[in-house]
């Protein structure tokens, strides 16, 4: 049965689960929550996940030293200073905090692509209907890049696949490493990858490759890609389009390349 | 301010090795200023070195600070949390007994009149509470059952919340100390959430 004192928890969770935004930070506004109600100077929340292991949150994101701990050992559930949290709320609190780090977990997973760290196709192609509509609502200009190693199979055949695996992890990696906050990169396929670049109207797109070239030369295995782009809204507003467009020139490319 | 960006950052450090806590420490124009992490246990420097390349993915030119908590400061935590007996006195003439607990440096001192049994648990609660612990449980029942000629405690203890019990059992030298671990046995889930009452 749900006590009284507990319904809020129940309906921020509903809540933050209809917005699809349970996570790390609900667990901090039910600490503030918590405080607010009771008064609380200190809260310490710690729970046991699988993949994470044990895992404490503090009231107000605040870090937790060595000598905190050895006050509050890692045991799962709720410290809290004054101690006026009745238990079958602190339990209540801990249970929540629990399903927010593991719905978060979740998430990340499904939207990150699992050997790179990067996003996924699927968060990709929402991302990219998502900048469409704001270049097409709004005129806001960015680059859509896409990327396809060169000779990636000959990696595999030569190296063997753990080493084309390792390829592929340090190629995401230069992704990462190249774009700037607010821009997103992504693995669309074996071998291909895409970067959307926020307002960016092309001259940026090759300030940006030549920041991916430098960084996959310190690979240890050296990897060649060629490139397409493909710049809205001046090509088109079109999420499908603009992937062609790019495609093609990524194409045109490898042909002249090729001859 | 946290954002959704701050909070994956968050998760993916959660997610290295040893990582138990992490905190967020934003500048005047809210840039992520400060990460701080809390590790446990032996391979920092593989942690200390993941944790540097996910930061620098996010915030280039953001500092991170890294506390080390060994493996025997949890231990001590875990050894310093619980709560001992350190002396459980009965007086024949009056009935009277006296437990005496310690927690977390402090010592909390029960009395009772009930005699060993009944008694026992019951300067055990007192002495619990003693302690500055919530313990929002009242003694149900205590009895002593023979079980292959040795006579266990069994004490019972109902939640003053939701009337739901808790049950412990224990064999010691006497039926008073038997008495006083039953009931430290039935609340020990309980007592296990490092929490204090103000």
């Amino acid at each position: 049965m749900l006590h009284s004192s507990e319904s809020w928890l129940f309906r921020s969770i509903i809540d933050e689960l209809s917005r699809d935004e349970l996570g790390i930070s609900f667990i901090y506004r039910v600490l503030d929550r918590l405080a607010d109600k009771y008064g609380l100077s200190d809260a310490v929340v710690t729970v046991v996940q699988e993949s994470c292991g044990t895992q404490a949150f503090r009231l107000g994101n605040r870090s937790i030293d060595a000598e905190l701990l050895s006050r509050i050992g890692t045991s799962p559930g709720l410290y809290c200073e004054p101690s006026s949290v009745h238990e079958d709320e602190r339990e209540a609190v801990r249970m929540a905090c629990q399903l927010a780090l593991s719905t978060h977990l979740a998430r990340f997973r499904a939207e990150r692509d699992w050997l790179t760290s990067i996003s996924n196709r699927r968060s990709f192609d929402a991302a990219l209907k998502v900048a469409a509509a704001r270049s097409a609502r709004y005129g806001w200009a960015f680059t859509l890049v896409v990327i396809d190693l060169n000779e990636f199979k000959s990696i595999n055949d030569r190296a063997g696949h753990e080493v084309g695996d390792d390829v592929l992890r340090q190629f995401g990696l230069a992704l990462r490493r190249s774009i700037r906050s607010g821009d997103t990169a992504a693995r669309i396929g074996g071998d291909e990858f895409a970067v959307i670049l926020n307002n960016a109207e092309g001259s940026e797109a090759s300030g940006f490759i030549e920041r991916v070239r430098a960084q996959t030369k310190a690979s240890d295995e050296v990897v060649d890609f060629t490139t397409g782009t493909a710049v809205s809204p001046r090509d088109s507003t079109d999420p499908k389009e603009l992937l062609r467009i790019a495609d093609a020139r990524l194409y045109e490319k490898r042909g002249i390349a090729l001859t | 301010m946290t954002t959704r960006t701050d909070e994956d950052l968050e998760l993916e450090l959660r997610s290295l090795p040893g990582v138990l806590s992490v905190s967020i420490t934003y500048g005047a124009h809210d840039e992520v200023e400060v990460v701080t992490l809390l590790v446990i246990g032996s391979d920092f420097e593989s942690t200390r070195s993941e944790a540097h390349l996910i930061l620098s993915l996010y915030y280039a030119d953001a500092a991170l600070v890294i506390e080390e908590a060994n493996d025997a400061l949890i231990q001590m935590s875990r050894d310093h949390s619980r709560v001992a007996i350190v002396d459980a006195q009965f007086e024949h003439a009056t009935g009277a007994v006296r437990v005496q607990l310690q927690y977390n440096g402090r010592t909390g001192i029960g009395h009772s009149g009930s005699g060993p049994l009944i008694g026992g648990a019951d300067a055990t609660l007192a002495a619990l509470r003693e302690l500055g612990l919530e313990v929002p449980f009242s003694l149900l029942s205590v009895n002593s059952v023979s079980l292959m000629n040795r006579w266990p405690v069994i004490v019972t203890l109902r939640s003053t919340r939701n009337e739901s019990d808790r049950m412990g059992i224990a064999l010691a030298e006497g039926e008073l100390l038997s008495s006083v671990k039953s009931t430290l046995n039935a609340l020990n889930r309980f007592l296990a959430t490092p929490v204090r009452a103000s």
